[in-house]
Order: C-alpha cells, then structure tokens, then sequence
C-alpha cells in the first residue's frame, strides 16, 4: 500500500503541462511543442499537451482543463507566439514553476493597412511578452538568441533566459516518402527558386517579387518560383497587393502558389527545388531554413538577425543586399555547381551539429530539466 | 567529417563587384518602381476588393486562425472567473460565499466546459476540412479550365458548337491543295525573317509550323528553332527534312518551355483556328515564355479585305475566329508584349482589281475606294516584343 502511495506521489510529483495556443503538425509551434513532450516523456515525466484548437489526433486536452494541473503546482510549459488571452491567464494563475517558450512575436506594423485585427493580436501579444519577461519567477527558453537579446531588454533575467533552437520536422520529412503525383508534377519542371512560409506581411513575399524581376532583366531568363505557405482571408489586401506587384513585374507565368501542403508534398517541394531563398524580413527561427539543410537544398538568404543566426557564418547570408546582388547570388549558386555542394554540405554538417532531433533534444532538457528539478519534480 | 569550407565573405564582396559591373553595362532598371506599401493599401482598401477572388487565386485557403479559435476558447470554461468584491467590509466573505458556491457548482460547469471545448474543436475540425476542400477546389479548378478550352476546340474544329461529335477530315490534304506550294509559302513568309536578325542565342519556336517553311528560313539565317504541329503527317514530312518539330497541342507544348526560355515565337495562319480564350492564353503564356526583348510574330487572315472571305476564309471549313488587326494587336498588348507593329502582306493580284473607267476623277477616286475595301492585303501579322 505504502508503495503503491508512493509511486503514486512520484508520478504526480513528475508531471508537466504544455500550453500551446494552437496544436497543428507541421507548424512550427505544433512541431516544437510535439518535441517537447516526446523528449520529456522519455525521460520518464508524465506529460500533457494543453491547447486551444489544432487536429484533434494529436490528443491534447483544452486549456481549460489544464487549470487544476496548474493550481496543483505543476511546471508548466508556456508556448508564446501570439495573443493568448486564455492561456496568459492560466500561465500568471499557476502555483508552479513557469517555463516560457518565446517563439517571438510578429511586430504589429507589419500588419499596419492589412488587417486592423491582426494589428490588435500583434500588440497585445508584445504587451502579454513584455509583461512576462518582467516577471522574475518566470524562465525562458529562447527559440534564437536574438529572440533572447530581445527578451533581456524587456527585463527578462538573462541568467534565466536558455537559447534552445525549436524542435522541427525537417528529420520527419526526410523520412516520410515524397508525394507521388506531386513529384511527377513538379519533377517536370524543377522550381529555381523556393520559398516555405505563410503569405503574411513579414515574410518578403514583395521582395522576393522583385528579385525575381531583376533576376529576369539582368539574365534574360525568368526564374521559375515556387511558393509554399497558408494565407488569412483577412489578408485579402496583402494578397491583392502581391497580385498586383506580380503583375506589375510581368512575373504571371512564372510564380506558382501551392498553398498549404502536407508533409509528403514539401517533401516532394523541396527535392523538385534547386535553391530556397529567404527575403523574410521578421523571424524568430525560420524552420524552413534547417527543413532544406536537411533535405539538402541551398540556401540564399538576406541578412535579418535570427536568420542569420540559425543558418550561421558558411551560409550565403547577404547584408545590405541590393535586388541585384540576390538575383546574382541566386544565378550563381544555379550556375555553380561545386559552390552548390559547398552550400548543402555545410548546412548539412550545420544541421547535424545544431538542428537534429537528438541534438535539440539534449540542449532542451540540459536547459529544463535543473529547473523542473529545483521545483521538485523530478 | 568536416564540411568543406565556403569562404562566403570572399563570396559576397565577388557578387557585389559583379552586381555593380553588370548594372553599369545594363544601364539603370526598367522595371516599374516600388508602390509604397502604406500607400498602395490604402489605395487598394479604397477600391474595397474582393474578399474572395485574391484568395481563390492564392491556393489555399484558411478561414480562421488561432487566434480566433483562442479568443472563442476562452470562453469555453464557464467556470474559469477571478472572485472578488467591491465591498470594503464584507468582501472577504462575499468572496468566500462565491467560492463554495463556485465549488458546488463544479460538476455543473465541468461539463458545460466539455461541451463548449468539444463544440469549439469541432469548429477547428471543421475549419481544417474546409480549407482542405477550398485548397482542392482552387486546383480542380485550373484544371477544368484547360480542359473546357481543349473541348472547345474538339467542338468548334468541327464547326457548329452544337454538333457533338467533332467532324473531321485530312487536314494536311486540304492544305497541300489550298495553301500553295512550299515556294510560295516560304516566299510570303521570308519578310518576317529579319526580326531574327542578328539571331538570338535562344530558339525561336513556330506554333503549327506546317511542312516547317519558316523553320528553313530560319535555319538558313542561323537562327536556333524548332516547330511545334498537330498533324502526324505533317511532323514526319519536316523532320525527314532534318527539321526539329515536336508533335503536339501549340498550347501545351509552349507551357512546357522554361520562363524567359525562348528568342522568338512565331505562329502563321493558326490563331483563326482558335477559340478566342486559346488565343488570350497563348498570347499570355508565350509572353512569359520569352526572353526579355524576345520577339513575337502573329500572322492571321486580314479580315478588313473582303475578297478574303469570298476566297481564303471561306475555303477553310476549320476557320472560326475572325479576329479584326485592331483586335490582335489590344490582345497582344495586353499579354504584356511591348513596341507592336502592324505588317500586312499577300498582295491581291493586280489583275483581279477594278479598273477606272474613263477619265472622271471622280470615278478614279471611288474606283480606288472599292480597291481598297475590297482587296486589301490577304494577311497580316502584329510583330511585337517582351
């Protein structure tokens, strides 16, 4: 009796709540939190995924529920991304130990002329950051370290803020096969050209735009450009504005929009693609960047702190890139075969060393697990 | 092991000096300026757009977000409220009434809490499954589109739109007995030759080349081509002639052509065969086809001569759309091409024209009107660039 009271208490003793807004897989939050609970729960915790909506096969329990388990003193693990009303007010409400995932949050001006709810979201969800950095009790797990700069200048404790990069699909998608037809598809005629982010206002769609018109003036050849990403109908003039610069730049015939995908189309996207660029102009991380490390497509990119920083010092990274400098990089890494190789083979070596499963499991649980065990639960 | 080392820095400053070298030979961007972001959004949220047709035109689609699913969360736990009190003096207590009340009331509200939870998963459910179907609707869509302008092709080769069934008869026959002898074909179409002169590094492709007459012209000023021609028959006639012609639908092959890939695209006598939404396509697509200042020739029947539809029209039972030089030419340009320029050819025999008679100026000048009107050059191409 006595040791079945025990254990008992042991288990309740190693519990650990995940609050998430949102659980999807494939998107970067859903992935990270995913990650989260498989290592911890090979480290013997009892884990639980609490959120607000996402695909029901993924077994999470409503926020809501997650307020006895926080009232009770569990350590929670807070995922901040955008306006969480719900889940702030839980996060402030917990007796336990509070751990923040700071994914970032998209600045509220990229918004600005788009949509006046997304303006709101954005500003409340900094002021909701804000307010939590300045609480001492709470510990972060910055996804970058420039997310971490952030975090200490608004009154985060340094010494309590870890950089953990997020746990990401890219392994998954290596092993997943490749969609069939859309192989075939897109085989047929390789994109030059590959963007993997939403058609949202920080994500350089415009730009990208304009490149790939330069790229046409300066070479004679229109790049065949692939886009991959979700979009908001409450985007609908960030969409019209993008049709028109497509217009505008005679790009009609030459940028697909794929929308949404699954696992095994970006699969297929990614392998029927000879370069990613990235003109994104606010990340946190940028997931996609590690997806074709893995998947061994090179990567151009202009410079913006976290990209920077996840692709690291060997990657085409442009500062003060004119249009005519991409579009030259990118005819270059095209053209150049033994420069390809270069590219892929120390992303790759990048990936390996910092972006694996098995790697950001170790760096997440050397940065958590001291904190769950001064808080008594391990 | 060690990745090799990519010296990127060393990389960058050898892009930038090549950026700048290039941009000096080139001379300053043509391309439209940048519409200020601010500016261009106002003007757009002026216009009120379309909620939808941007979207449909994007792909996918996605209705709600998480922040939304989050706010409706929210309120999904009835039981989930701060107690407190106003009341200075009986406060405490009035909290404390609230909270046993609040904990008698707990199986109540747990599952209204479960239902609200299970009623807003369901709307994420349902929201997913939505934007899936929309995703697959936009596709289907392109692609019922091209294949309503195949069929209507099918349907109208065989001329009334209401025959189901699509008549069909030895086209290539007709033609070797209507069309003139290669001589005389190649002879009407050495005028367009110089607008490949000096010859570009890409091809140049004829859409529905024939027996490939221009393909040889082209050939014989150096000029990289190959031609594109429905007719089986056809195609092994001009490839015994070392011709390089691909069997196949004009439209689908040039879809399959890299962007910005070609020197010139060129096509004599096909577009009256065309529905008309053919046309505006494959104007379009060959824009995007071509490279930057890459040229564009499109040779039809010249509908303003009317001795053209006793002779050359009417002769073809496949001709269906007349299109009026005007008419090309604002198609052509609102593909995209640039510097259009109208170029009749296939002068009427003099002999067939009228003749003055007697010295009257007058009946000069009305003889010369009928000329005009009815005898007209037979053909005429709008030439333009990208």
């Amino acid at each position: 009796m006595r040791s079945w009271l025990s254990r008992r208490r042991a288990t309740e003793r190693r519990r650990v709540a995940i609050l998430v807004p949102s659980l999807v897989r494939g998107d970067a939050t859903g992935n990270d939190a995913l990650g989260m609970q498989r290592a911890l729960a090979r480290r013997g915790y009892t884990v639980r995924l609490f959120a607000d909506g996402g695909d029901p096969t993924l077994g999470f329990a409503s926020a809501a529920e997650a307020r006895s388990w926080l009232q009770d003193g569990v350590p929670a693990i807070f995922h901040q991304a955008t306006q969480w009303d719900n889940g702030f007010q839980l996060l402030r409400r917990a007796t336990g130990l509070r751990i923040v995932r700071d994914h970032n949050v998209t600045p509220a001006s990229f918004f600005e002329d788009v949509s006046a709810d997304f303006v709101q979201a954005a500003k409340v969800g900094a002021r909701q950051r804000e307010q939590l950095a300045r609480d001492p009790a709470v510990a972060w797990i910055a996804a970058s370290a420039m997310n971490a700069r952030e975090l200490a200048q608004l009154g985060a404790d340094p010494a309590r803020i870890a950089v953990v990069p997020p746990f990401n699909q890219a392994e998954d998608l290596a092993r997943i096969a490749p969609d069939e037809a859309a192989l075939r598809r897109w085989a047929a005629l390789p994109a030059d050209v590959l963007f993997v982010g939403r058609l949202a206002p920080n994500k350089g769609h415009r730009r990208l735009f304009r490149v790939a018109a330069t790229y046409g003036e300066l070479f004679g050849r229109r790049l065949r450009v692939r886009l991959v990403g979700s979009y908001d109908r409450r985007w609908s003039a960030w969409l019209e504005l993008l049709r028109r610069d497509r217009v505008r730049l005679g790009l009609d015939g030459s940028i697909e929009l794929l929308g949404t995908l699954t696992a095994a189309e970006l699969h297929a996207a990614y392998l029927t693609s000879r370069l990613l660029l990235c003109c994104s102009e606010h990340e946190g991380f940028c997931v996609p960047l590690v997806e074709a490390a893995r998947l061994g497509v090179p990567v151009v990119a202009t410079w913006q702190a976290a990209v920077a920083e996840t692709l690291g010092p060997d990657a085409l990274v442009l500062r003060d890139a004119s249009d005519d400098l991409i579009a030259l990089a990118i005819d270059r890494v095209l053209r150049d075969a033994a420069l390809r190789e270069r590219l892929v083979a120390a992303q790759a070596e990048r990936f390996a060393r910092l972006h694996a499963d098995d790697v950001v499991e170790r760096s997440f649980l050397a940065a958590v697990e001291p904190l769950l065990e001064r808080a008594g639960c391990a | 092991m060690a990745a090799p080392e990519v010296d990127v820095e060393a990389l960058i400053e050898d892009l930038r000096r090549e950026a700048a070298e290039m941009r000096r030979a080139l001379g300053a961007s043509v391309l439209p300026p940048e519409e200020d972001r601010a500016m261009a959004l106002r003007a757009l949220a002026r216009e009120k757009p379309s909620d939808t047709a941007p979207a449909a035109e994007l792909g996918a689609a996605r209705l709600l977000d998480g922040s939304r699913l989050a706010t409706l969360s929210a309120l999904a736990d009835p039981g989930d409220v701060d107690f407190h009190s106003h009341r200075a003096s009986i406060g405490r207590g009035v909290v404390a009434v609230k909270r046993a009340l609040r904990r008698l009331l707990t199986p109540i509200l747990d599952r209204q809490a479960a239902f609200n939870r299970a009623a807003v998963q369901s709307f994420a459910a349902l929201e997913e499954e939505l934007a899936r179907r929309l995703d697959v609707v936009d596709r289907q869509r392109g692609q019922i589109e091209r294949r309503l302008l195949v069929a209507e092709e099918v349907l109208g080769r065989g001329g009334a739109q209401d025959v189901p069934v699509p008549v069909t008869f030895d086209y290539a026959a007709f033609e070797d007995a209507f069309r003139g002898s290669r001589d005389h074909v190649r002879a009407q179409l050495e005028r367009y030759v110089v607008h490949f002169v000096p010859p570009p590094t890409e091809p140049v492709v004829d859409l529905g080349c024939g027996r490939g007459e221009f393909l040889e012209l082209l050939g014989a000023a150096g000029v990289p081509s190959w031609g594109v021609e429905q007719d089986e028959r056809r195609v092994a006639e001009a490839r015994t002639r070392g011709l390089d012609v691909r069997r196949g639908d004009v439209l689908t092959a040039l879809e399959e052509v890299p962007d910005g890939s070609l020197g010139g695209v060129v096509s004599f006598q096909v577009v009256e065969h065309l529905p008309l939404a053919k046309t505006v396509r494959l104007l379009a697509v060959a824009r995007s086809k071509l490279r930057p200042g890459g040229c564009l020739i499109v040779e039809t029947v010249n509908v303003q001569s009317l001795i053209t539809f006793a002779r050359a029209w009417s002769i073809d039972p496949s001709h269906r759309q007349p299109l009026h030089p005007l008419t090309l030419r604002f198609l052509v340009e609102q593909a995209g091409f640039a510097r259009t320029q109208l170029v009749y050819g296939g002068d009427v025999e003099p002999d067939v024209r009228l003749e003055p008679a007697g010295e009257d100026a007058a009946t000069q000048r009305n003889v010369a009107r009928l000329n005009a009107l009815l005898f007209a050059p037979q053909d005429y191409a709008v030439v333009a660039f990208a």
